[in-house]
């Protein structure tokens, strides 16, 4: 059996390339991809510690298939919104976004 | 002999004397009677006790002991500065009032026995209206009528209570009183004049409005004479210490709401006697030592403070905040007296207000919701001094800066030996430690003290800076809090008056019998009733002068202004009263002179004037000089007499009828005065309150809104940071 | 007391209905104010009846009737829910009537009440004899607000509406005599009649099941309800999914916990049940995709979430009934928040089509956030309620499997079928939440240019009465998901009792 460390290195690094890419891509898509892969890389946590933690109840899978869903739902509201700025203002850079400014 | 150096006495009447002189020697006399009022009070031992007899009581006239004494010191120098200060007024009927009103306050303090408490009480309430009326503005005259009305309450409250004292223990001596009603009565009584929250408005509304110099005496004594009675009757009722603590806050609060110089000071005396109150209310001999010390410290700061901002008012005529500032160059007196002031007030060490709060802090120190509600008042001190002199004197205000000058030499002096004195007594507390009413083992210079008071004005001064431009910047705009009901409900009251014009219609038919029976009266009689009436319609004549009554002939009278008069005629019953008194004492000396003349000197004198007629005859022939010098001094006092019945008593009793009939017609009830009231009420006194907060808020927004940089990215940046913080905190001790 | 509480609670809304009825022969609207007044009183005594029964008191009543078999009425944890359910969301959607029903408004709030009583009435039924006399009557009455608007579509759909029901209650009374015949009792309330393996079972079985289904809107059955939704008005039709149609799948969990209990655990009975519980649920889900009408959609929907609460019976798990019972509450809270919501959008617009709800967020609100919370909760994101009942169907399917009732690979099917009804879900209420908040209308073509240059943004919406009611149960979701162990705490009565 492989063991867990090699599940949560691999989490870590996926998660650490999210983290890079939504902090500091400027594509708006790239950013939401980036978050997916966050996401993803939390999967593979729930499914490694229901593993081995608990390999007879199978809670962390079935919570990956919810968060699934949810992931699904954010990426066709977020691509929506997405959408509606280009729509709007024309491009996708996240750095023109700033109507938030103080 | 001794019953008449009582001090209160030798004010009285050195009051009442005012009028005879003029100019220089009305100057040179003010000065001496209180310096023989000062000498007297200092050269009165502890334990000494003057009685009369009255009625069927004794009444104990006179009996000092430390606390009293210790009152009575700093009234008395008080007394001298603000005679100095008022110098140059030239109405004797202020000096008059003044010397009252301080021999009044005197009287009470002294006073052994309730009932004499109870007169002296009363004087002082009469008195200082009549020091607010002096101002002839309708405002001014519905403030005074609404300050009399409140303090006549608080008479009645502290009578009731004295009554019931009197029916329980059949004494009435001045003591501790049990918890009961006679107690809860006459610390109503006294709450009224100490401003009790709730009970505060008449402070504020009167104070500014009196004349700037009539303000210096209100602002020491009426309050004062309140906690020095809450220290004879109930010290150690806690109650009491929470209503101090709350005082303490809420005067801070309304006070750094204000824009009119003299309503902040107003406003800090509350918060002032809220700290001696809840000392009081603690009521350890620390407790009653730092009350006292505080009322005596309070005392020099406060009236330097009124002092200045009446200089202010008397050279440039302004008295709002914002309309003030860059005063420093031009008036330096002034400027560091309310420097020095401030400083004592806020409790700086080594100025006087930090050993007095020092006092108070550690007999507050056992209980910690106190300790933190006066700590909290401090605070709010400290900022409104800093608010008064940056805004009042300190800021940049080139218009002003060219028109101010200094205030004359009998302004600055008082307020510069004021400031002096604080600063004296703030390094040396010694010299005032000594005479308080226990014995003090407090060391104030000790860390702790610096520490507490360093720590917190740091921040302050911080705060303020910041605050400055926003927050704190005064507005032209008045801040009311509770006194607009009680302006309202107080003007209702105005029926009070309309139905005692019916019975002053009674009174002056009293008054129109007076020239009839002066008439009949001969001449000794008529020679000693108008002295005495000339003298005391002196006095009336002064206040017909700027009655309305007077005003009615000439202007017409706007709607709102239609109170004036129906207080008038409700302050003027007394002088109508003692007019017909007067009336019925002439009348009596007349009949008797009349039987006497009747049986002995109409014999007498028909020898005189058989005598006379000799001499005239055979010595100097009917056109001799001396005839005629006669001749013309019958006819002066015969002349002078009619003149004073014409002008005096016909005029006076025409136009008390006039006013009343016009009373009547202008009593009916006022329609839209609710609703614009409410109006008031909305904008104001919840704007004003509320106001403190959005100001914060905004101000903070300001500030923290460049943080903002718009993107989303920064956020998140700023989220993963904070969590992963929380889980290395997490991981370091071991989970949650 | 508690007696008396339990005749009042079914005897009310019987007494209300024709109060109403009076009441709008002389004033329409203080008809409809009466009857949101009455419903408040309905619901205060059922919340008395609870408040007696959480303190242990046995709320029952029974009458000879002279026949073999009793009248009798109790309340337990499973009824009481439903008549918490129906009561609250009457007293919500009487109160949202007062401006929404435009014409025989007292109509309206007698059959409202009417079937209100034959509700409360079968839910409190202790024997299958009681109930099918109150599920009579609540099948007519109920048939009524079907035709409220009188229209011929309204018409047809109210009699097949009736038509269904009546077989549905020809199956029941069959399965009644039958049952009454072999085994001697018709106890609905135990946890299992003793003998009641003897004689035909599972023809009775799918008799009993036939009869609650067709009530449910269950597989084979559903074809009246999205029919009659879409004809009833908006507010019936939130009153009809959210608490009526629940009867049935109340009966179901009843046939199946309190006819046959533990003697039917195997798979062979329950994965038939099972089958058409899923097939009901993506079924429904994927019939909801193709609807270009709200109303109709919201009818499939409701179909595929029966399913869910037929799931959750057919499991025969702890976990798994929790699930479905849970499921009953949320989906009273959630499919009445959003029928009311589609309500005062047609009240508003005067349309219902889903093309035409584009950008209408930026008109209404507050309609469209009430619609955006209840259909997130559909769809299960975490802190909605909705998310909660899945979650418990779903580790109750593998419960289920580890208690041998059920084979590993249905299981896994199972949960995939659950999990891919949320994603139809949201692939049917995300297009309307993104169209709605951030569509545009289409700009007009060049013909009529200046009729519509810029348009302004004027709010829409309409008054506070239907505002309120609408909006309170939209927010319950999201508020019912963050303290979800108040509802769980009424569920729990009911699992703890069959398990």
């Amino acid at each position: 059996m492989i063991p867990i460390n090699y599940f949560l290195t691999l989490s870590i690094t996926l998660f650490s390339i999210g983290i890079y890419g939504a902090l500091s891509k400027r594509n708006i898509i790239l950013v939401l991809l980036s978050i997916e892969l966050m996401l993803n890389s939390v999967n593979i946590n729930f499914i490694a510690f229901s593993r081995y933690v608990t390999p007879k109840v199978m809670t962390g899978q079935l919570f990956v298939t919810f968060t699934m869903v949810v992931t699904a739902c954010e990426i066709g509201v977020g691509l929506a919104i997405v959408l509606s700025l280009f729509r709007l203002s024309g491009n996708l850079n996240t750095d023109k976004y700033n109507q938030l400014k103080g | 002999m001794i019953k008449f150096m009582l001090p209160a006495f030798i004010f009285i009447i050195g009051g009442l004397l005012t009028p005879l002189f003029k100019d220089i020697a009305r100057k040179i006399y003010l000065v001496l009677v209180s310096l023989a009022g000062l000498i007297v009070v200092f050269s009165i031992k502890a334990g000494t006790v003057i009685t009369i007899n009255f009625l069927d009581f004794q009444l104990i006239l006179l009996k000092a002991d430390k606390l009293s004494l210790f009152v009575a010191y700093i009234f008395v120098i008080i007394g001298l500065f603000a005679v100095i200060y008022s110098l140059h007024i030239k109405e004797s009927i202020f000096q008059l009032l003044g010397f009252c009103y301080l021999g009044s306050a005197l009287g009470l303090v002294f006073a052994g026995d309730f009932l004499t408490l109870y007169i002296f009480w009363e004087l002082v309430a009469v008195s200082s209206t009549g020091l607010i009326l002096l101002n002839k503005d309708p405002e001014a005259r519905n403030a005074g009528f609404r300050y009399i009305i409140m303090h006549l309450i608080g008479g009645l409250f502290l009578l009731g209570g004295i009554w019931l004292h009197y029916l329980n223990t059949g004494s009435l001596e001045i003591v501790r009183l049990a918890a009961g009603l006679p107690l809860y009565l006459v610390i109503v009584g006294a709450g009224i004049n100490s401003g009790f929250m709730f009970l505060h408005t008449w402070l504020p509304d009167s104070y500014p409005k009196a004349p700037y110099y009539s303000s210096i005496f209100m602002s020491v004594f009426t309050t004062k004479t309140a906690v020095y009675l809450l220290a004879r009757v109930a010290p150690g009722w806690s109650y009491i210490a929470y209503i101090g603590a709350a005082m303490a806050i809420f005067g801070v609060t309304m006070a750094l709401m204000q824009n009119n110089t003299r309503k902040l000071l107003s406003y800090h005396i509350i918060s002032q006697v809220g700290y001696m109150v809840a000392a009081i209310g603690i009521g350890t001999a620390v407790g009653i030592n730092g009350a006292m010390y505080h009322l005596f410290n309070n005392i020099l700061y406060k009236t330097a403070l009124f002092m200045a901002s009446g200089a202010v008012i008397y050279t440039l005529g302004k008295e709002n905040l914002h309309e003030m500032g860059g005063l420093a160059k031009k008036m330096p007196f002034t400027t560091a007296s309310v420097i020095i002031a401030s400083l004592s007030i806020t409790g700086i060490p080594f100025f006087n207000g930090f050993i007095s709060k020092g006092l108070i802090f550690d007999a507050a120190h056992s209980n910690d919701y106190l300790y933190l509600m006066l700590e909290l008042a401090a605070v709010g001190t400290f900022l409104s001094f800093l608010k008064f002199s940056y805004y009042g004197f300190l800021r940049p205000n080139p218009e002003l800066e060219k028109k101010a000058v200094e205030a004359p030499w009998n302004m600055t002096v008082p307020m510069i030996g004021l400031a002096v004195l604080c600063f004296i007594t703030g390094i040396f507390p010694g010299l005032v430690t000594r005479i308080l009413p226990f014995a003090n083992d407090v060391e104030f210079f000790t860390f702790d003290h610096f520490f507490g008071v360093s720590q917190l004005f740091i921040v302050i001064t911080a705060v303020f800076v910041i605050g400055r431009v926003k927050v704190f910047a005064p507005h032209n705009r008045q801040t009311f809090d509770f006194d607009v009901a009680y302006v309202w409900t107080i003007e209702k009251l105005a029926v009070i008056p309309a139905t005692f014009s019916l019975l002053n219609n009674w009174l002056e038919s009293v008054l129109e019998r007076i020239p009839v029976v002066i008439s009949k009266a001969k001449q000794p009689a008529i020679i000693f009733t108008n002295y005495l009436s000339d003298f005391f319609t002196s006095i009336w004549i002064d206040f017909w002068l700027f009655s309305p009554v007077s005003d009615l002939n000439k202007t017409e009278l706007e709607p709102n202004k239609k109170l004036a008069p129906a207080l008038n005629q409700f302050f003027f019953i007394p002088f109508n009263w003692f007019i017909s008194v007067l009336g019925n004492v002439g009348n009596k000396i007349a009949t008797k002179a009349t039987e006497i003349e009747a049986k002995y000197l109409n014999k007498g004198i028909q020898y005189l004037a058989s005598f006379v007629w000799c001499i005239e005859e055979l010595a100097l022939g009917k056109d001799s000089a001396f005839s005629k010098r006669l001749d013309n001094m019958t006819n002066t006092i015969a002349g002078k007499m009619a003149k004073v019945e014409k002008d005096v008593i016909d005029k006076g009793s025409q136009e008390v009828m006039a006013n009343l009939l016009w009373n009547i017609e202008e009593l009916t009830p006022g329609g839209n005065k609710i609703s614009s009231l409410s109006n008031r009420m909305d904008r104001i006194v919840i704007d004003g309150f509320i106001n403190i907060i959005p100001a914060a808020i905004i101000y903070i927004g300001e500030r923290v809104r460049r943080v903002q940089t718009g993107l989303v990215q920064n956020y998140a940046l700023v989220v993963i940071f904070i969590v992963s913080v929380l889980i290395i905190m997490f991981s370091l001790k071991g989970g949650f | 007391m508690a007696k008396i509480l339990l005749l009042a609670a079914i005897l009310v809304p019987l007494a209300s209905s024709f109060i109403v009825f009076a009441q709008g022969r002389v004033s329409k609207r203080g008809a409809s104010i009466l009857s949101a007044v009455l419903c408040g009183v309905d619901l205060s005594l059922v919340l008395g009846l609870y408040a007696l029964f959480n303190k242990g008191y046995e709320v029952a009543v029974e009458y000879n009737v002279g026949l073999p078999f009793k009248l009798a009425l109790k309340a337990d944890a499973l009824g009481l829910i439903l008549a918490l359910i129906g009561t609250t969301l009457a007293l919500f959607v009487s109160f949202y009537c007062i401006e929404y029903i435009d014409k025989n408004k007292g109509l309206f709030g007698t059959f409202l009440h009417l079937s209100m009583y034959g509700m409360i009435g079968i839910v409190f039924s202790k024997n299958l004899f009681t109930l099918l006399i109150f599920f009579e009557l609540f099948s007519i009455a109920s048939a009524f607000l079907v035709i409220h608007k009188q229209t011929p579509e309204a018409i047809r759909a109210g009699f097949q509406y009736l038509f269904i029901s009546v077989v549905g209650t020809a199956c029941l009374i069959g399965a009644t005599a039958i049952l009454y015949s072999t085994t001697g009792s018709l106890d609905l309330m135990g946890q299992g009649i003793v003998n009641i393996s003897k004689g035909p079972w599972i023809l009775v079985f799918w008799l009993l099941v036939a009869g609650f289904g067709v009530k449910a809107g269950m597989f084979p059955a559903h074809i009246w309800l999205p029919e009659s939704y879409p004809a009833a008005p908006s507010a019936a039709a939130a009153i009809l999914s959210g608490a009526m149609a629940k009867v049935g799948a109340y009966g179901i969990i009843r046939v199946v916990y309190g006819v046959y209990g533990k003697s039917l655990a195997g798979p062979s009975t329950t994965n038939v049940l099972l089958t058409l519980a899923v097939i009901t649920m993506i079924g429904g889900s994927l019939a909801a995709i193709t609807q270009s009408e709200l109303k109709k959609m919201l009818a499939y929907s409701s179909v595929a979430q029966i399913g869910y609460v037929i799931l959750g019976a057919a499991l025969m798990s702890p976990l798994a009934l929790a699930g479905g019972v849970l499921h009953i509450i949320n989906h009273a809270l959630m499919k009445s928040s959003l029928f009311l919501a589609c309500g005062s959008i047609i009240k508003k617009t005067g349309k219902s089509d889903l093309a035409s709800m584009k950008g209408i967020g930026k008109k209404m609100p507050m309609t469209m956030t009430t619609f955006t919370l209840a259909a997130l909760s559909m769809i299960g994101i975490p802190p909605f309620v909705g998310f909660f009942s899945k979650w418990l169907l779903a580790t109750g399917t593998m419960q289920s499997m580890s208690g041998g009732n059920i084979a590993p690979w249905a299981a896994y099917v199972t949960i995939g079928m659950i999990v891919l009804s949320g994603l139809l879900n949201a692939l049917y209420f995300g297009p309307i939440i993104i169209n709605g908040w951030f569509g545009e209308k289409k700009k007009a073509s060049a013909h009529h240019g200046h009729e519509d240059k810029v348009e302004k943004i004027a709010f829409n919406e309409p008054s506070w009465v239907m505002l309120t009611p609408m909006f309170l149960l939209g927010i319950s979701t999201f508020l019912f998901g963050i303290y979800i162990k108040i509802p769980l705490r009424l569920v729990e009565k009911v699992v703890s009792y069959y398990f």
